[in-house]
């Protein structure tokens, strides 16, 4: 069967190009064909929300309603105002503050996971990601605790006899604002770094110790050189992330610490002022993407790191047995411990209020209760706003599961320019600021027609979720030997038969754990989100509502739950995926 | 602990070889391993066992055996990437066991190469000499050297991926070599090479040694490698060394079943002993020996040992001297294979392609073996 379609008959030569012709048109239309579904999702959901966006910031508003008249108010006002000047300049200046840090904190922590640890090492992996599970909101409003005026921080200061009268310094300021998107773009640039040191080939580091360097020059001429592109990665999303919030300026950093993302949401929501919201966003994108530009330029890397496999033991660490050397361990060991009390401090304030007998979030504790988990039941806000989570979260992830999974097969086969750039444009709005990225559909959702609500939700969370789990199933396929589909098709299997008996279950574990991520994304989203909602919040927005308006502990309690249901899941999930992301295959 | 030592090299069988030290490369040794053992889990078989070793200066030393027999992990204690549970590794005369790789005057010349691939072939080749706090014009002479030495001057800006892998070896040497350590460690390099540049490099490394008197250990599975390279070789089968010495010596006179087995193609040949005869335990087939056996044993014959010819005799055959049936031929080229059955011992013997031309499945042919080309190995 094969040969007769492969091998085309030479004879009849006229006969035969004709065919050949035929064929090769036939075979041109199947690809467009199938390159067309990609083709529609990236001009729908990536370029047009783009090009609106720019547009819009050529219009301007007349009371809450857009006028198209085509002007460059928008921006004359964005560039005359010293406040909008200081903002971006403020935006900028505490996000790259914050990025820094947050890299000088996570990059040791991954160097001393994947250098030090052995057998521990995917839990210690799994504890930095664990908090993601928790919502951030939460997380966020529990720095109001721990740092607020009758706060952690305060009672102990107090207690050490440091301070006499409680301070309100720890809290809405600049400096709170800075480190608390520190504290979330931690787990980030630790997971690209941590990758992109476990990618250091164990030879190379033996070759360094073995040319005469001792750790700390191994570390700057080998490990540093080459890893220092994903560390950038790392830092530009830890930039990103915060430059498009505006919760975190708003939760804790009161007037003083207001970013330009706060007044971007609030041409959206208070103000309606669309076209003004937009052409700030241009502002800032072209800022911010100018500086990350620097960024990536600076951590160029020449030569190609050959992804060969390692065998064997990773390469040991040689330490003194001196006093000296000993202390130093031990300095170690608690400077990589501090950052899992910071990540953590949070999530233990979350489960201690959701047991305390009082609806203010602040210290002293009032006593133990558990009512907030009996009228958790009883709420139907809560209940709705949950359901409504999970609906657009299994809606995401059908979609992300199906279209990233067709996406990642027509990207795996094709190696050329074009294609290479059509995923990164499809890969774009991961990389939008999130306030950015939620105006921008919330104008072209608009102009298309589709109201607010469940739809409009799935729809946008599918831009940012289906090129991650793309990514993902195209790293495994990539993986995969490519003749398993060739001996498919050689035994009689179609396309979609070799995709079902053949690459699915290889890709299985990856397409499960692009699921879980998918799906962790798409739970916590509030920053887009909140752009799209509908009547029905879902939980984060929300939670959003309530610690702006008026809180109650049962989403303490809520969250106390689905961290404890999470947690099970991962721990389930990382045995699934354990060979899969990070394990080695260990011999027989 | 001497008397263990002792023990061990009786029943390793170690002889007395004085190959190099009639060629004036004596002296105490440049590296010594004593009672060497190291187990990278617990509970399963050590990965290295009791490995007693003394290699001397300038010598090209080879570790042999097939994958798992822990050479590998030998030449990772020596180097220091490994420590050993027990015994100890001598540098010059003085206990490394505890030094880290980067204070020990050994460089190793990876499998993989391991060039540093943000590195320019000449960053690449300085790099152990900058490390070791070297003036930079110094560098750049003794780099210039190194690279004149594998013939690699010209690719000097290159980045390790833009050269083969025939070049990339030639730099991981000129890398191994710039800092002139007193040993050099080879695991496997020529591993990922094509047949024909790997015998190419085999030539180029052995002159190389010859030209910087450096004292190399060379890891491989290669056995051809192994004989046509080393002065002297160690033979290692599941972490234990199970025989040392010249090529030839352990080609000729292999001390193991094992080493018989695994180096060359051997007929291994159970038999019982009784005075000067020895008679297989199937077949039967009857060998004279030079020296008296008693009890079971195996006879190791090469098959290149059988001189075969055709019978057009049959009487008078003289001892050492059987019948047998070609039961296949298999044409190496140089030669032919013979598979021959003599009763119900089956056997291989090599004869040349002229010989052999004649010979079809099932003719009789008349083999015959040496006294002297028969190595009893008692179990």
């Amino acid at each position: 069967m094969t040969s007769v379609q492969t091998v085309q008959s030479p004879s009849s030569a006229s006969e035969g190009t004709k065919g050949q012709r035929l064929g090769k048109l036939r075979d041109r239309a199947g690809t467009i064909g199938l390159r067309l579904p990609l083709a529609g999702w990236m001009f729908l959901l990536v370029l047009a929300p783009l090009g609106l966006l720019l547009i819009y910031s050529f219009w301007q508003s007349d009371n809450g309603l857009t006028v198209r008249h085509w002007n460059l108010e928008n921006y004359r006002s964005v560039v005359a105002s010293k406040t909008y000047r200081v903002l971006l300049w403020r935006t900028l200046y505490t996000a790259v503050c914050s990025a820094l840090l947050a890299t000088s904190v996570a990059f040791p922590m991954a160097y001393f996971v994947s250098r030090r640890l052995r057998r521990h090492k995917l839990t210690a992996v799994l504890l930095i990601i664990i908090p993601l599970w928790v919502s951030l909101l939460l997380r966020i409003f529990a720095w109001k605790v721990i740092l607020g005026e009758n706060g952690f921080l305060n009672s102990a200061l107090m207690d050490a006899g440091i301070i006499h009268q409680p301070s309100t310094a720890f809290l809405y300021t600049r400096f709170t604002v800075f480190l608390t998107l520190t504290y979330i773009a931690i787990p980030f640039v630790f997971i690209t770094s941590y990758t992109a040191i476990e990618r250091v080939p164990h030879s190379l580091i033996e070759a360094s110790q073995d040319s005469g360097a001792n750790g700390w020059r191994t570390f700057t001429n080998v490990v540093w050189p080459l890893t220092k592109q994903s560390v950038a990665i790392g830092f530009s999303l830890a930039l990103l992330i915060a430059v498009g919030d505006y919760v975190t300026p708003q939760l804790v950093g009161g007037l003083d610490g207001t970013m330009l993302g706060s007044v971007i949401a609030s041409q959206f929501g208070l103000v309606g002022n669309w076209p003004l919201g937009a052409a700030m966003s241009c502002v800032l994108l072209v800022a911010v993407f100018a500086l990350l530009a620097i960024v990536v330029r600076a951590a160029r890397v020449r030569g190609v790191l050959d992804s060969e496999a390692d065998s064997g033991t990773p390469p040991r660490t040689w330490r003194g047995t001196g006093l000296g050397s000993r202390v130093r361990t031990g300095a170690a060991w608690v400077l990589f411990v501090c950052p899992y009390v910071v990540l953590y401090l949070p999530l233990f304030v979350i489960v201690l209020f959701s047991f305390n007998n009082s609806t203010a979030q602040s210290l002293p504790l009032a006593g133990f209760t558990l009512s907030w988990y009996k009228s958790v039941w009883s709420d139907s806000g809560i209940m709705e706003a949950l359901r409504q989570t999970i609906e657009v979260g299994v809606g995401v992830v059908a979609v992300g599961s199906i279209v990233g999974t067709y996406f990642a097969l027509v990207f795996s086969r094709a190696r050329s320019r074009g294609a290479a750039l059509s995923q990164a444009v499809l890969t774009l709005p991961v990389l939008l600021p999130g306030v950015v990225l939620g105006l921008a559909l919330a104008i072209t959702f608009q102009v298309g027609g589709i109201q607010p609500g469940t739809t409009a939700i799935i729809l946008g969370h599918a831009t940012f979720v289906v090129p991650v789990m793309m990514l993902i199933i195209v790293a495994r396929l990539r993986r995969l030997d490519p003749s398993l589909a060739q001996a498919s098709m050689d035994c009689g299997a179609g396309h979609i038969r070799t995709f079902w008996y053949v690459i699915f279950p290889e890709i299985r574990s990856a397409l499960i754990g692009a699921a879980l991520l998918g799906f962790t994304l798409s739970f916590d989203e509030v920053i887009v989100t909140f752009f799209l909602v509908g009547p029905t919040p879902t939980l984060p927005v929300y939670i959003w509502n309530q610690v702006r308006f008026g809180f109650t502990p049962e989403v303490n309690a809520v969250f106390t739950i689905i961290g404890l249901i999470s947690l099970m899941a991962i721990l389930a999930a990382g045995r699934i995926l354990r060979s899969d992301l990070f394990g080695r295959r260990q011999p027989a | 602990m001497a008397v263990a030592a002792d023990a061990q090299q009786g029943e390793l069988n170690v002889r007395p070889t004085n190959g190099r030290g009639e060629d004036g490369v004596g002296g105490p040794p440049v590296l010594a391993l004593r009672q060497v053992t190291k187990s990278y889990e617990p509970g399963r078989p050590p990965a290295v066992a009791a490995v007693d070793l003394e290699i001397r200066p300038g010598e090209f030393f080879s570790l042999l055996g097939p994958s798992g027999s822990g050479k590998t992990t030998t030449l990772r204690l020596i180097a220091g990437f490994e420590s050993p549970d027990q015994g100890s590794v001598f540098l010059d005369g003085i206990d490394v066991s505890r030094v880290p790789p980067y204070k020990r005057d050994v460089s190793t010349v990876f499998q993989s190469y391991a060039l540093f691939p943000h590195m320019t072939v000449e960053k690449n080749v300085s790099y152990p000499l900058r490390m070791r706090g070297i003036a930079v014009d110094e560098r750049a002479r003794r780099v210039g050297e190194a690279l004149e030495l594998v013939s690699m001057t010209d690719y000097r800006a290159r980045l390790p991926h833009q050269l083969s892998g025939g070049q990339r070896q030639r730099i991981a040497l000129a890398r191994a070599l710039v800092s002139r350590p007193s040993v050099v460690l080879l695991d496997e390099p020529l591993g990922a090479l094509d047949l024909q540049l790997r015998q190419q490099m085999q030539i180029v490394l052995k002159h190389l040694q010859r030209d910087v008197q450096v004292t190399f250990i060379y890891v491989t599975h290669d056995q051809g490698e192994a004989l046509a390279m080393s002065d002297r070789l160690a033979v290692m089968n599941e972490g234990r060394l199970e025989q040392l010495g010249t090529p030839s010596d352990v080609y000729y006179r292999p001390s193991t079943r094992f080493v018989a087995g695994f180096i060359g193609k051997s007929n291994l040949l159970a038999c019982t002993g009784e005075g000067q005869v020895a008679s297989t335990v199937v077949g039967p087939m009857r060998f004279e020996l030079l020296e008296p056996l008693n009890g079971p044993a195996t006879l190791a014959i090469r098959y290149e040992a059988f001189s075969v010819g055709p019978s057009s005799t049959e009487v008078g055959l003289a001892p050492n001297q059987f019948v047998a049936v070609i039961r296949e031929i298999i044409f190496l080229g140089d030669g032919i294979e013979l598979v021959l059955a003599c009763g119900e011992q089956q056997l291989v013997a090599k004869c040349s392609s002229v010989d052999g031309a004649g010979y079809r499945l099932g003719d009789s042919v008349v083999v015959s073996v040496r006294p002297e080309d028969i190595v009893v190995l008692r179990d």
